[in-house]
């Protein structure tokens, strides 16, 4: 087969090319988008204070030129590795890509920076005696079944949004006139999460709970090194960069087993 | 009506306004502090202004409400009472 085409007029040749430049175009972009995204990392380190570029982005190369120039400087250790693509996002872009990655069942790589400083403890709202896990359980059994996903993690989850979002009753009240945007027992925030069932469809416990069953196992296969902060912190806002509060505290009902 | 008995109903109703306010802003710091998938931003990633103001007022009308019933309940007996005003 031949490797060339003849064309029998200018036009014609020209005419042809339409498409490859259109294609060359999006190669273009998606070229540039990808050099965005492999520029930003949120553990990017910074000269330390007290030089001359002070609070400035470094990398190692920096890091090592200070080293061999200015006595005394302090080197920060190199960021971490990350394949995160959508760390480069804005956080609704964010938001929005991995939601799509959830909704694919993997093809990502999401970063979520360690944070020693999120609190675990409950806030002083939280009350155990609102907590749904015991009355959900065999809905936690069958999803955690179906989807492969650990029921504690489900459990920890449930637990938390059911203990702490029940805004002494006024949470129910707008969930049963239908204008609250998120619907427990899994608080899942339903027109953002469309594709896993209507408002009518996820006002049912059951395929409330095997949605968000669903997003969990979505987010799992999009973390190299599944951790159940990592998983709770992403639950919660899919466009965290570091562990939150609302992870730290997912990881510590996990460890408690407070529904026991 | 008694001046003492609009004095409470004004007294009532500055109550009522309080804590309603309180009752809405203690509903919008405990959705803000869970922010559940965002709930409280739209998908620009500003704040759900209208949803803030449904948020409030799910627990401010109850409480105001509440609040007015209780004191009406209260300045019943005084509105019939005997005593005259000084």
């Amino acid at each position: 087969m031949s490797r060339f085409v003849f064309f029998e007029t200018p036009r014609e040749a020209l005419r042809a090319a339409v498409p490859l430049r259109a294609d060359l175009a999006a190669i273009q972009m998606e070229w540039a988008l990808l050099k965005l995204a492999l520029k930003y990392c949120p553990d990017q380190p910074r000269v330390p204070a007290g030089n001359r570029d002070g609070g400035q982005w470094t990398d190692t190369a920096w890091a090592r030129v200070a080293a061999n120039n200015m006595p005394g400087a302090v080197v920060t250790d190199a960021a971490p590795k990350s394949r995160d693509a959508t760390l480069g996002l804005s956080a609704p872009g964010r938001d929005k890509a991995r939601r799509a990655l959830v909704l694919q069942g993997g093809g990502g790589d999401f970063y979520v920076a360690p944070n020693p400083n999120a609190n675990p403890n409950a806030p002083w709202y939280a009350d155990p005696s609102k907590s749904l896990v015991g009355s959900y359980n065999d809905g936690i059994l069958f999803a955690a079944e179906q989807e492969n996903v650990d029921p504690d993690l489900i459990r920890s989850i449930m637990y938390v949004e059911t203990t702490q979002g029940h805004y002494f009753g006024a949470g129910d009240l707008l969930d049963s006139v239908g204008l609250s945007k998120t619907i427990l027992p899994m608080n899942i925030y339903a027109s953002r999460w469309a594709e896993l069932g209507t408002r009518e469809d996820l006002s049912n416990p059951f395929t409330n709970i095997l949605a968000g069953t669903k997003i969990l196992k979505g987010i799992e296969a999009n973390l190299s090194a599944p951790d159940v902060a990592i998983v709770g912190t992403l639950y919660n806002a899919l466009d965290a960069t570091k562990v939150s509060d609302y992870g730290a505290r997912i990881a510590a009902v996990y460890k408690e087993k407070p529904w026991q | 009506m008694k001046t003492r008995a609009k004095m409470l109903a004004v007294g009532i109703a500055i109550l009522a306004l309080f804590l309603g306010a309180g009752a809405g802003a203690l509903h919008l710091y405990m959705r803000f502090a869970n922010n559940t998938q965002g709930e409280m931003f739209d998908g620009a990633g500003h704040v759900d202004l209208a949803y803030c103001a449904l948020i409030f007022l799910t627990t401010f009308i109850p409480t105001f409400g509440i609040v007015i019933v209780c004191g009406f309940v209260v300045m019943l007996p005084l509105l019939f009472s005997p005593r005259k005003d000084v």
